[in-house]
């Protein structure tokens, strides 16, 4: 080995340097080249951007026909730009505007454009086309169980893009099975699901009593996991949908008050709370306020708060002294809400003089602003 | 319609949302003018004293609430010479009449219809 | 005499092969983290964020900005910090025992007055002295602590904090308005995820107004030029390059979103090592890893955060000299992850990486100069070889940084001009001739002093400045 290099170590340096030398000359050539065509990309990017964000403004107003815009859709990019200005315009107008823009996605090339990327094979690419499809005024029928389909791949992106085109399109049997398929989905977040919720809350039909359905059903689905249930009951609450609160309470009492999941029971009773649910009182002090969970706790605290009755008093007198901070600050609010109660005498063997200080003025100060 | 041509600030962050606004607004001859943070429109309106404020809530910088409480507390500003109308996503009933309470004429629901806002928009205009 | 030279030949040559493996693994790790680039870019405008604005249950942030001895600049980097567009947000600057007038200044300019906030001590720090609030703005917080350092700093802003994510940046450093919403994406990608880093770039010589940037270009003077080409290497392709393997190691402190719960689990940034933003990531994922519960950390190459960097020569060794010193503390305090099966990639990829070529590259640099300058006066190797050896270490570094300067322009597209590639492709090839060999020296110094350092320990606690102004 040793005998080898020292033999052989010009030669070795030798070949790596020419090696090299090719390398960046390669390098630089390319750097240069693809530099420049960049840059003319990007410069034609900035004003197609700039033409079609004003062709399609005008269009949608109606001021010019269709074919103005049409003809500046020369290259692929185009049609990206155009989709994403239609998608800032499409969440916030409704009317003849929208109708406009929703016949620029019917569009004869923008169609074999988004066709092509539907059929692709690429999850992110097929995912864009889904949303296109989801921006169409309707769509045809066999693409509907594709995309159900798709709404059921592991992929999370692709899921959520064929779903949200499903809630666009679908029946409302097609919309449920595809949330479902979302909510089975682990991969997709919480996050992600609610803005599916949030897509589907914006149909409003017959006062969202279809949504309201559709979640509730949810709610008592048992291969739903917790924590999406949760969320489900959150989102209801959030919604104020107070057609749900028969279901609710039969929920709450048969399931979800003695769900093994903390995060169900929290959810259960911020919206058995909200929706004025009295009779959960006396499990809140007996049995909530013992919870070993912390954020059920919490719930308990804010919950008695928010029906202040003379009865919660000492309950909530006991949960500031909780070893965790939140339920102790919701507890400490709580009590600052009842009119007689003077809060520097309530005892904190957990807290400091000094931070109780601080706790009971952040309190008054929050209440001062209207805060929740 | 010479008498009509109002002075107009828009304050929206999302650009095309903006844009179109702009673009019916001064269609209809008004002068308007467009920021998208709360913090220039409200450098803006302590200026330039705009006689209609179309505000969106969310704002980076400073939002829309705040901007009507500070001109609230504001001393030079004569409230009642600028009609308010709020364009937003935020919808819940609380929302609303925090934007009525801190002085808004109109409050008009994201997603909107063109002709709905600019309806109201001349209500308020003429009210 | 003469018996010895094959020896050393043979040393030289294999100083060669060390130097082309490690140069060949960074244009590897660029290559990969072009793919990874392309890759988050496509997914980024999937989610439409379309329920941001309309409901409650989105993760909201706090940024913490800890700021010492900041009243330069201290004004105009919080305004720009409230101008981000993202709903429902609050910025917590950290006043960390300031001497100067940086918290009179915020008094003054926010309206700030002071404010009952009670502040849970879910991780230890220095007493907090008091709590502001500002009148203008409802969602700026000042807190005036007694000084700790930049990991105190950020420790107490964790716990003054309310939202369901942080992200810590520094007080000079800028970022562009959509950061968060582009970071949020990570986290909606994956409800997993526990931090994500972002990039950060040179910002001298760009043009900023109200705290955005307006035009970038390429600095003026030539040590912060050649950093622009370090930053673009390294923090732009080399962390997206790890990303792909899915074990970032670093999180810039100047940059970085963190689910707060979980950096209150693992115990928030560590007191006493200069090394707080690695030496916390490291941390969580050592702790996930072995209490078995998925996590991800990301890095996203798309959110930008500008940075000052160091304008003298003085500051900058000083600023790369306690990198090292960071550097190694944290592979020393985990130097259990090291080739163990249960750290997964970690243990065999990312942490030899980080030891054998980040860490000891300097000793070996340093010392394959010697040994070759040696050789070639003694006449082991004559000045063919010498040429060639020295030709090939820079068509390399070459390589490497316009392959870095040209991926930059093909994802991010920042700097618009001919001119200002160039220059970066000319400092790049510059920085073989002088720059390479002080960077190297400055990080071998590092290793001593952390040698030092470590028998003193309560020396070197307290010399430490704040961590987060070079």
């Amino acid at each position: 080995m040793i005998e080898f290099l020292n033999s052989n170590a010009e030669l070795i340096i030798r070949s790596v340097v020419l090696f090299l030398f090719f390398l960046t000359i390669l390098v630089l050539l390319m750097a240069f080249f693809s530099r420049w065509k960049l840059r003319r990309r990007e410069r034609r990017r900035t004003r197609v951007t700039e033409i079609l964000g004003e062709r399609i403004i005008r269009y949608a107003s109606g001021d010019i026909p269709i074919e103005d815009v049409q003809k500046h859709l020369q290259k692929q990019q185009d049609y990206t730009v155009m989709l994403e200005i239609v998608n800032q315009l499409d969440q916030v107008l409704g009317g003849p505007e929208k109708e406009r823009l929703q016949e620029l996605m019917e569009v004869e090339s923008t169609r074999v454009y988004f066709e092509n990327r539907f059929r692709s094979g690429e999850p992110v690419f097929q995912a864009k086309a889904c949303l296109w499809l989801a921006k169409r005024k309707s769509i045809q029928r066999d693409k509907i169980s594709e995309l159900m389909e798709m709404s059921s791949a592991g992929d999370p992106i692709l899921a959520y893009a064929a779903s949200y085109a499903l809630i666009r399109h679908g029946s409302r049997e097609e919309k449920r099975a595809a949330l479902r398929n979302v909510l089975l989905n682990h991969r997709i977040s919480n996050m992600a699901v609610n803005d599916l919720l949030h897509q589907l809350t914006l149909l409003g039909e017959e006062y969202h009593r279809f949504e309201m359905e559709t979640l509730t059903q949810f709610v008592a689905d048992a291969e739903i996991p917790p924590g999406r249930t949760a969320l489900l009951i959150h989102v209801l609450n959030e919604m104020e949908y107070f057609h749900s609160f028969e279901f609710l309470k039969e929920y709450y009492h048969n399931e979800g008050g003695k769900h093994d999941s903390p995060e169900v029971v929290e959810a259960i009773i911020y919206a058995m709370a909200r929706f004025g649910y009295e009779e959960i009182l006396p499990d809140l002090q007996e049995l909530y306020v013992n919870s070993k969970h912390s954020e059920v706790r919490e719930a308990a605290a804010w919950a008695m708060g928010f029906f202040m009755k003379e009865e919660s008093i000492p309950f909530l007198k006991w949960l500031v002294n909780d070893p965790n901070y939140n339920v102790c600050y919701k507890a400490a609010r709580a009590l600052a809400g009842y009119p007689d109660i003077d809060m520097s005498r309530i005892r904190h063997p957990n807290i400091s003089d000094g931070d109780w200080n601080n706790l009971t003025g952040e309190i008054r100060m929050t209440e001062m602003k209207g805060g929740i | 319609m010479a008498m009509n041509k109002k002075h107009i600030l828009v304050v929206e962050d999302e650009q095309m949302t903006a844009r179109l606004v702009v673009y019916r607004l001064k269609a209809l001859g008004h002068n308007v003018v467009h920021k998208d943070n709360g913090v220039e429109g409200l450098d803006y309106i302590l200026k330039e004293r705009p006689e209609v404020l179309v505000l969106d809530v969310m704002l980076p910088g400073m939002s829309g609430f705040e901007i009507l409480e500070n001109l609230r507390d504001s001393e030079e500003i004569d409230r009642s010479s600028m009609k308010v109308l709020m364009l937003t996503t935020k919808s819940r009933t609380e929302d609303i009449s925090r934007g009525f309470d801190l002085g808004a004429v109109e409050y008009i629901p994201k997603p909107f219809k063109m002709d709905e806002f600019l309806l109201r928009l001349n209500r308020v205009m003429n009210s | 005499m003469e018996n010895f030279f094959p020896v050393l030949v043979v040393i030289n040559v294999i100083f060669f092969l060390y130097f082309v493996v490690v140069n060949g693994s960074y244009i590897l790790l660029i290559l990969l983290s072009y793919f990874q680039t392309k890759r988050s870019r496509e997914k980024v405008d999937i989610y439409e964020l379309s329920g941001l604005f309309g409901t409650n249950l989105y993760r909201s942030v706090s940024i913490l900005a800890p700021a010492y001895n900041e009243e330069a600049n201290i004004i105009e980097s919080t305004r720009a910090l409230l101008n981000l567009q993202f709903p429902d947000y609050e910025v917590i600057v950290i006043n960390d025992g300031s001497t100067d007038s940086t918290l009179e200044k915020l008094i003054d300019s926010f309206e700030l007055a002071e404010m009952d906030r009670h502040v849970p001590k879910s991780i230890d720090c220095k007493p907090i002295r008091r709590v502001y609030g500002s009148r203008k703005h409802p969602n700026l917080v000042v807190v005036d602590k007694e000084n700790g350092r930049k990991a105190d700093a950020l420790n107490a802003g964790i716990n003054v904090s309310r939202k369901e994510l942080f992200c810590a940046v520094d007080s000079d450093s800028l970022l562009e308005a959509d950061v968060l919403k582009k970071m949020l994406i990570s986290f909606m990608e994956d409800d997993e995820t526990i931090a994500v880093g972002g990039v950060v770039r040179v910002a001298n010589g760009c043009t900023f107004r109200h705290g955005v940037v307006e035009k970038v270009e390429t600095p003026k003077s030539f040590i912060t030029r050649i950093q622009a080409v370090e930053y673009l290497r390294s923090f732009l392709f080399g962390r997206a390059g790890w990303d792909y393997f899915d074990c970032l190691l670093i999180i810039s402190g100047a940059f970085g979103i963190f689910d707060r719960e979980a950096v209150i689990r693992v115990g928030g940034y560590l007191h006493d090592t200069v090394g707080e933003d690695m030496e916390l990531v490291v941390r969580m994922h050592r702790f996930y890893r072995e209490n078995e519960i998925p996590y991800r950390i990301r890095f996203m190459p798309e959110p930008v955060c500008w940075t000052e960097v160091p304008d003298d020569w003085t500051t900058l060794s000083r600023q790369r000299n306690r990198w090292q010193r960071g550097l190694a503390d944290t592979l020393m305090r985990h130097r259990v992850m090291l080739f163990r099966p249960r750290y997964g990639r970690l243990g065999f990829l990312a942490m030899p990486f980080f030891l054998f070529v980040e860490l000891l590259s300097p000793i070996i640099e340093l010392f394959g100069y010697i040994i070759f300058t040696v050789s070639l006066l003694l006449g082991a190797i004559n000045f063919t070889f010498f040429m060639l050896y020295f030709i090939a270490c820079v068509f390399l570094g070459v390589i490497m940084s316009v392959i870095a300067v040209l991926l930059e322009e093909m994802t991010m597209r920042r700097y618009d001009r001919m001119k200002d590639v160039l220059v970066l492709v000319i400092h790049a090839f510059l920085e073989n001739f002088g720059y390479r060999q002080l960077h190297a020296w400055w990080r071998f110094k590092g290793l001593i002093d952390y040698m030092k350092g470590r028998k003193e320990w309560g020396d070197m606690a307290r010399s430490g400045t704040l961590g987060n102004k070079a």
